[in-house]
């Protein structure tokens, strides 16, 4: 009875409510400026999204395995110095553009900070459409960028920083239905590329800084029903929640614990397996939530039908460095491991390790190897059964005592991707060496974690960015060899982060940007060798593209520098006596497609 | 073209549901949440043709008074739910080390005015010789107050440099006076925050004019 009582509570409640939600309904139709209609749009499936033909580029990393390759070959370390700009479209937007160019069929996607989404005719650069997000108008979030959208059926979908997930058609940019998947007003606002799996599109909420329990969340793409939802940090009764040790101030940290899935996941489509990264634990400091906090700091299968958790692996324990999983591993098959061959899963984590893995094929993930890939004082060595890190706890942050360490939260790499090339057998990783902070840890209880308040365990004012070095630089490009597990060549930088994700190519060219100078370049695959740079308008921190149309070759990349790229170079910047670190990097977001002059 | 909106959802706080369930002071989804969206759910179809953010807010909003901006007269209370309850005193406030996020209160009710992320402010106690002559004429005591969204991107400015007794935005680093009438002092920022004047009543602390500037980043709103 009294919970038939209770229920009847709600339900009035929700009566009300409705009445509330028809004054505020407003008109989609003014979201969007349409100039033309994209005619014989080409259908996005399972198929082609499997398939990943190389004059598309579909996914935000080109292909389900996350590699961010292309197959394309015209132009090649031959001829790619005569590389020449063919057109460019202002985005006529300012801050961090971090989305990629993605290509079906000839159109162009992008999506920008504010969450617009370009539609263009991808040979051209004429507009056909541009959809702008009706976010709040006192949305606050501390990334406001976007990094891409979905393509699905005859759709593209685009998260909003307001928490939602919008499906537009993909003719003609009008907004046919959406989801409310994250509230932006306690902290879990979206920046991911939504991921589309067969007929489902997947995406999940920031909010690692915030106090927000972490979620991946599938959206039916007709109907925007939610299809499941799974958090990322276990609730009682599920396996892992043990890891959530219910002692000290705060036995409930699990509600409020992290764990954001804030960059989009890979799929293996024979397995039919997704492998999602898990962010931070919140706060920062790992003794405010005792335990080894699963799944913070790690990667995890899950099935793609239901958001069942079928396995992990958690790279750090009880993490207190903001060192987030958040970067799916990249699925490569036949990875030589001893005499035998595995299918495995290979990534270079925000840790400064480079971690070699098994997967089963039913979500079992199974250590092999980890390497550092820069310098990091927190790890005293990796089990090497296991991979579990020993700490050396003069380097772990904790509550109440000023701690340093190496690499800095921005990490080894940060969120850019790394790439994997088939023909080189190497893997190409935008890297930060050198580069350590300190902070001293603080028990925020002036405010509530999920109220929209910063609630990392720090006051920003009192974190510390500095050069272990301050002769040495800071950003680089690594190649390793996969199978023989060792660094092939490294280019330096200098006096600069790197926030460049990396595109590599058949036609031997590895393709970055991400450094202060705004320059793109484009490095020998094989030997590291620069081959050709040009400057941009701004630096660009998106991933580049390669894709075709009508049988000519085509890079794209969007500059256009923000967020925290923009806020570390001028920290940094500023501490540096060298002269050599450039600090006025202007900021504008603008499409840049390059390819070589007709014969 | 009517839209599709789905928006159950596990998020929305019970108070906001015209205040029929308890609150959830942390906002974390539970199961008497999602009992709440079983009955959500069935009233959805109705409403089909909203956009979902709106709903959302919608669905969230409190009394047209909670989201009034501070007005003359009003009191002040702690923005956290932990210790959102007492009128803020004069007495209450040391020479601080933070500078405090407190919302308004309208004396005559009681109803305290957090409906709106515009209604966050910044306010603490100086020292009134170190207030520019401009702030002094704002503050109550040596008391300052200031709107805690920043001028460049909105969020809540709640750090503190305590070298320079300077505010710092968390999200991109904006720094701010509050001896200084709020000014920048650098960062991305635009423009100051802007101020609030205070004065006392019987203790209290008491809102003696509108604040004297827009709130929030961009251009004004009409």
């Amino acid at each position: 009875m009294k919970s038939l009582v209770f229920k009847m509570k709600y339900l009035s409640c929700c009566i009300g409510a409705v009445g509330l939600i028809s004054a505020y309904s407003v008109s989609a139709a003014n979201l969007t400026t349409l100039n033309k209609k994209i005619e014989n749009y080409k259908t996005v499936t399972h198929k082609r999204l499997v398939e990943a033909a190389p004059q598309d580029w579909l996914l935000p990393k080109g292909n389900y395995e996350g590699w961010m390759y292309s197959k394309l070959k015209e132009i090649n370390s031959k001829n790619v110095s005569k590389l020449k700009p063919v057109w460019t479209y202002s985005t006529n937007l300012d801050s961090g553009h971090e989305a990629p160019a993605q290509v079906n069929n000839g159109v162009m996607f992008v999506s920008t900070p504010y969450n617009n989404v370009l539609a263009l005719n991808a040979k051209t650069g004429q507009l056909y459409w541009r959809y702008k997000h009706d976010n709040p108008y006192d949305l606050s979030v501390m990334h406001n960028t976007s990094r891409g959208v979905a393509l699905w059926g005859d759709k593209v979908y685009v998260a909003g920083l307001d928490g939602t997930l919008n499906a537009l058609d993909a003719a003609t940019g009008e907004r046919l239905c959406q989801s409310q998947i994250g509230d932006w007003s306690i902290g879990a606002y979206i920046t991911s590329a939504p991921t589309p799996v067969k007929g489902k599109i997947l995406v999940g909420p920031s909010g690692g800084e915030y106090g927000v329990r972490g979620f991946l969340e599938a959206m039916d793409a007709e109907t925007c029903e939610t299809a499941w939802k799974t958090y990322s940090v276990p609730g009682p009764g599920e396996a892992g929640h043990e890891t959530w040790k219910k002692e000290g101030k705060r036995p409930d940290a699990w509600k409020y614990g992290g764990g954001s899935m804030w960059m989009p996941g890979n799929y293996d489509s024979d397995e039919d397996i997704l492998y999602w990264g898990v962010g931070n634990g919140s706060p920062w400091l790992g003794d405010q939530r005792p335990g080894d906090n699963l799944y913070v700091a790690s990667s995890i299968a899950m099935d793609p039908d239901t958001g069942k958790i079928k396995g992990h692996y958690q790279y750090h324990y009880n993490d207190s460095w903001d060192w987030a999983a958040m970067n799916a591993p990249m699925l490569i098959d036949g990875l030589k491991d001893g005499r035998k061959k595995v299918k495995g899963l290979v990534s270079p984590q925000r840790n400064g390790y480079m971690y070699w893995l098994e997967r089963d094929g039913k979500g079992k993930i199974e250590y092999l190897e980890g390497k550092p890939f820069v310098a990091n004082n927190a790890f005293k060595s990796l089990d090497p059964k296991t991979g579990r890190p020993t700490y050396d706890y003069d380097h772990v942050p904790v509550t109440g005592k000023r701690v340093s360490y190496c690499p800095s939260l921005w990490g080894g790499k940060n969120w850019p991707y790394e790439s994997y090339n088939p023909d080189t057998g190497m893997m190409y990783v935008p890297a930060n060496d050198n580069i350590c902070n300190s902070f001293e840890g603080k028990f925020q209880d002036d405010v509530e974690p999920a109220s929209g308040q910063f609630w990392a365990g720090i006051d920003i004012p009192d974190l510390d960015v500095y050069l272990a070095d301050q002769n040495k630089g800071v950003g680089q490009m690594q190649a390793w060899d996969v199978n023989k597990r060792e660094k092939v060549w490294q280019h330096d930088y200098g006096k600069t982060m790197n926030w460049g994700p990396v595109l590599s190519t058949a036609g031997n060219i590895v393709f970055s940007a991400g450094t202060n100078d705004r320059i793109l370049r484009a490095f020998d695959a094989k030997t590291g060798e620069v081959l050709w740079e040009f400057p941009l308008n701004s630096t660009a921190i998106a991933p580049p593209v390669a894709y075709e149309v009508d049988g000519k070759q085509y890079i794209a990349i969007t500059a256009g520098y923000g967020v925290d790229p923009h806020w570390t170079n001028g920290v940094l910047a500023a501490k540096d006596e060298s002269g050599e670190w450039i600090s006025d990097v202007p900021e504008g977001g603008v499409i840049w497609v390059f390819a070589l002059p007709d014969a | 073209m009517k839209q599709k909106i789905n928006n159950k959802h596990d998020d929305i706080e019970q108070e906001a549901c015209c205040g029929c369930a308890q609150t959830n002071q942390n906002n974390i989804t539970d199961s008497k949440r999602r009992n709440l969206l079983k009955y959500l759910a069935l009233a959805i179809p109705a409403v089909n043709c909203f956009t979902g953010n709106t709903a959302l807010a919608a669905i969230k909003k409190k009394s047209p008074e909670s989201k009034l901006p501070p007005q003359v007269g009003d009191r002040f209370t702690y923005f956290s739910k932990r210790l959102q309850g007492p009128l803020i005193k004069i007495s209450d406030l040391a020479k601080s080390d933070k500078q405090v996020l407190v919302v308004p209160v309208d004396p005559k009710t009681g109803e305290v005015r957090d409906g709106s992320r515009y209604n966050q402010i910044l306010i603490q106690k100086l020292s009134k010789e170190s207030l520019s002559t401009e702030t002094q004429q704002m503050s109550a005591d040596g008391i300052v107050a200031y709107s805690a969204i920043c001028t460049h991107a909105g969020c809540p400015v709640t750090g503190w440099v305590k070298e320079e007794e300077n505010y710092m935005c968390p999200c991109h680093q904006s720094v701010f006076n509050p001896k200084e009438g709020g000014g920048v002092v650098s960062g991305p920022a635009p423009r100051k925050l802007p101020a609030l004047a205070l004065t006392a009543e019987n203790d209290e602390l008491v809102v003696a004019a509108e604040f004297n500037s827009w709130i929030g980043f961009g251009k004004p709103r009409r």
